[in-house]
């Protein structure tokens, strides 16, 4: 008896999407019982899709995260790519090709991120932090005095249409296909969970830590066109705060801070209810101070729920080593 | 023992949550209460000194006119998106009024239009956005001109010549940006004062009005004077002239609140502040839009008790402003 309520407890825990799931799931309905604008659905879609941008950094970010490392640039990167979206088309290019660019300007970022994260061997926390400020600075020395261009409205047309959440799901799959069923998926787990474990095995870590830094890049780039799309507007401001919203997604959403596993649904729990945190909050005309503080607190309450979920783990595992087994078997017959 | 202080920290934000729920009763119930009037607040951000006490002059509002005015902002500096969620809450509680000083003029035009397609009434105050369909936007002096006075007065105290620095706060910021067109301007006027570029950002930080000063002396030495343009300039400013030893041999001029600076007025390492009473122009502003709403426009030329003679043209509503020098700090009490 005792042993199949163990068995329970440990599947239950195993389900890493739990806590954020319960989490989104508990706001809604808290918010909704206390605020009555709070389940109006259009409203309540506007302000999902507005975190359509947030939701894709945290995709790429659950990987980087699960394969030990992490990019604290993404939001900057988002502000940059914004800004060459907005110089480009003020010198006369098109909406594509401009989009194109910010994109491409998205992976060399990234790209130089992973290269010396994985070729040079530099700490993630600070390459990305170096590139955070570099990539924001870049944002004003290209903008000049430009620094806020309204964009033609082919951006916002498309952002009103159903392109944005098409390209949500599309990214989404992406992420959960990378993760679970490829070469690279594996690979990331394996640099999460031992860097060095992994190398011995053959795993080209280089490689795939050069690959995610680029794939974050890439995603900065898509959530800029969103976010341009959103505002009508190349703000030098825009993408600031978003690393600290989609990392705390992820790891709200049950990806281990210490690498090696990893819930790109999770985090969509996650960013779905930093989202609704702040349009409930925001209806109960609770002061910004206060979400932050909240915000802060269930991040550090989610990181220690990962490491008690660890330990638990742990201890389950020893439990299942046959010698200990029979030693639980004694002390139940006893 | 580590378990159980962590599972203190995992219920804390439970706690802190509920607690919430109990504070915010209160403000919930007088919003939703749909005889009071309700107009509300949305600064550039909240919790630095300058919108503290448009806070207060929001708070008197509300006492005066007997409805309810609500003050809120993103908790981060140049937050553009959050600042758009935020509006945008409003717009879903149904408010009568919202009053923005936006961090991008450009961006919050969507949700202006949204708002005002439900029949909210949308002003700006502070910081305009022309672009949009706001109704009037009230703000103290005109933006350029307060510039021109700065340059005028410091180019006084400066002899009519030497070297000019000018520090600004965020790169996207109108106002701001229009601050630094007027003092241009004045520059203009004074052939023998030259302008030490780059302009210096300080981010509405105190601490990088200081560095920025340092280096900027460090480079300069001969340095005669800094226009600035935001509230953390000048008392930056003057914490690295008196490291320097250079307080009062530079001469410094610049928009800010007495209260930072009534030290540095009275030692001179700060010589003077061109400024209105925040708290004022928010009661100006509120007073105004309540108006609006019982069907009275602001003409111009109009006398406003405590306030003075206001000038209104195009859509713009002007504060008279004040200058402030060692001799009448202490009249100011914010």
């Amino acid at each position: 008896m005792k042993t199949t309520d163990r068995n329970l407890a440990a599947r239950i825990v195993a389900i890493r999407e739990l806590p954020a799931l319960v989490l989104f799931a508990g706001l809604f309905v808290y918010f909704a019982l206390h605020a009555p604008e709070f389940a109006n659905a259009a409203d309540l879609a506007d302000r999902f899709r507005q975190y359509v941008p947030q939701a894709m950094l945290a995709v790429a970010l659950t990987l980087i995260i699960g394969s030990g490392g992490i990019d604290i640039s993404v939001g900057s990167v988002l502000g940059l790519c914004t800004v060459v979206l907005g110089a480009v088309t003020l010198r006369g290019v098109g909406p594509a090709h401009a989009c194109l660019l910010a994109v491409a300007t998205g992976c060399a970022i990234g790209a130089f991120n992973g290269l010396a994260v994985a070729k040079i061997r530099l700490q993630p926390v600070v390459v990305t932090l170096s590139t955070w400020g570099a990539a924001r600075g870049l944002c004003y020395v290209i903008a000049g005095r430009n620094t806020s261009i309204t964009l033609p409205p082919t951006l916002s047309v498309l952002y009103e249409s159903p392109a944005p959440i098409v390209l949500a799901i599309a990214v989404i799959l992406t992420g959960v296909l990378i993760l679970h069923s490829t070469v690279l998926g594996r690979g990331i787990l394996a640099v999460g969970g031992s860097e060095q474990a992994a190398r011995f095995s053959g795993i080209n870590v280089a490689g795939v830590k050069l690959r995610l830094y680029t794939f974050a890049g890439a995603m900065a780039g898509l959530a800029a066109i969103v976010t341009a799309g959103w505002m009508n507007t190349a703000s030098t401001e825009a993408g600031k705060g978003y690393e600290f919203e989609a990392i705390t997604a992820v790891l709200i959403g049950g990806t281990s801070i210490y690498g090696g596993e990893a819930s790109v649904i999770g985090s969509m729990f996650g960013v779905a209810a930093i989202a609704i945190l702040s349009r409930g909050f925001g209806l109960m005309a609770v002061s910004e101070h206060w979400q932050r503080l909240f915000l802060g607190l269930i991040l550090i309450a989610s990181v220690l729920l990962d490491r008690l979920r660890r330990s638990y783990e742990l201890r389950v595992a020893g439990r299942k080593t046959p010698g200990r087994d029979s030693v639980v078997e004694v002390v139940d017959v006893n | 023992m580590s378990t159980r202080l962590a599972l203190i920290f995992v219920i804390l934000p439970a706690i802190a949550f509920g607690v919430q729920g109990c504070g915010k009763s209160g403000p919930e119930q007088s919003a939703s209460s749909a005889s009071k009037r309700t107009i509300v607040f949305v600064a550039k951000e909240v919790g630095i000194p300058y919108f503290n006490v448009c806070e207060r002059g929001a708070k008197q509002a509300a006492n005066k006119l007997g409805i309810n005015v609500e003050f809120t902002g993103p908790t981060t500096g140049g937050d553009v998106a959050g600042q758009i969620r935020i509006i945008e809450n409003q717009i879903s509680r149904g408010v009568n009024a919202i009053v923005i000083s936006p961090n991008d003029p450009n961006s919050v035009k969507p949700v202006v239009e949204k708002a005002m397609s439900r029949g909210i009434k949308v002003f700006t105050w502070d910081s305009d956005a022309p672009a949009t369909k706001r109704i009037f936007y009230v703000c103290a002096s005109d933006d350029v001109g307060i510039g021109t006075e700065i340059m005028d007065r410091l180019a006084k105290d400066m002899g009519g010549k030497g070297k000019v620095a000018i520090m600004s706060g965020g790169q996207g910021a109108l106002n701001l940006n229009l601050h630094i067109e007027g003092v241009m301007k004045g520059l203009a006027k004074y052939p023998k004062i030259t302008l030490v570029k780059p302009i210096i950002y300080n981010n509405e930080k105190p601490q990088e009005a200081q560095s920025g000063v340092a280096g900027l002396l460090q480079a300069n030495p001969d340095l005669a004077g800094i226009a600035c343009v935001n509230s953390p300039g000048p008392p930056g400013a003057a914490r690295a002239l008196i490291a320097a030893g250079k307080a009062g041999k530079v001469k410094v001029w610049g928009l800010s609140l007495p209260s930072e600076n009534r030290d540095y007025l009275k030692s001179g390492a700060v010589s003077g502040l061109i400024l209105w009473d925040p708290a004022k122009l928010t009661f100006l502003t509120a007073k105004l839009v309540n108006d609006y709403l019982d069907g009275k426009r602001p003409t111009d030329g109009m006398e406003v008790k405590g306030v003075g003679k206001l000038k209104v043209k195009d859509g713009i509503v002007i504060m008279p402003g004040v200058v402030i020098t060692r001799q009448n700090v202490d009249q100011f009490d914010f």
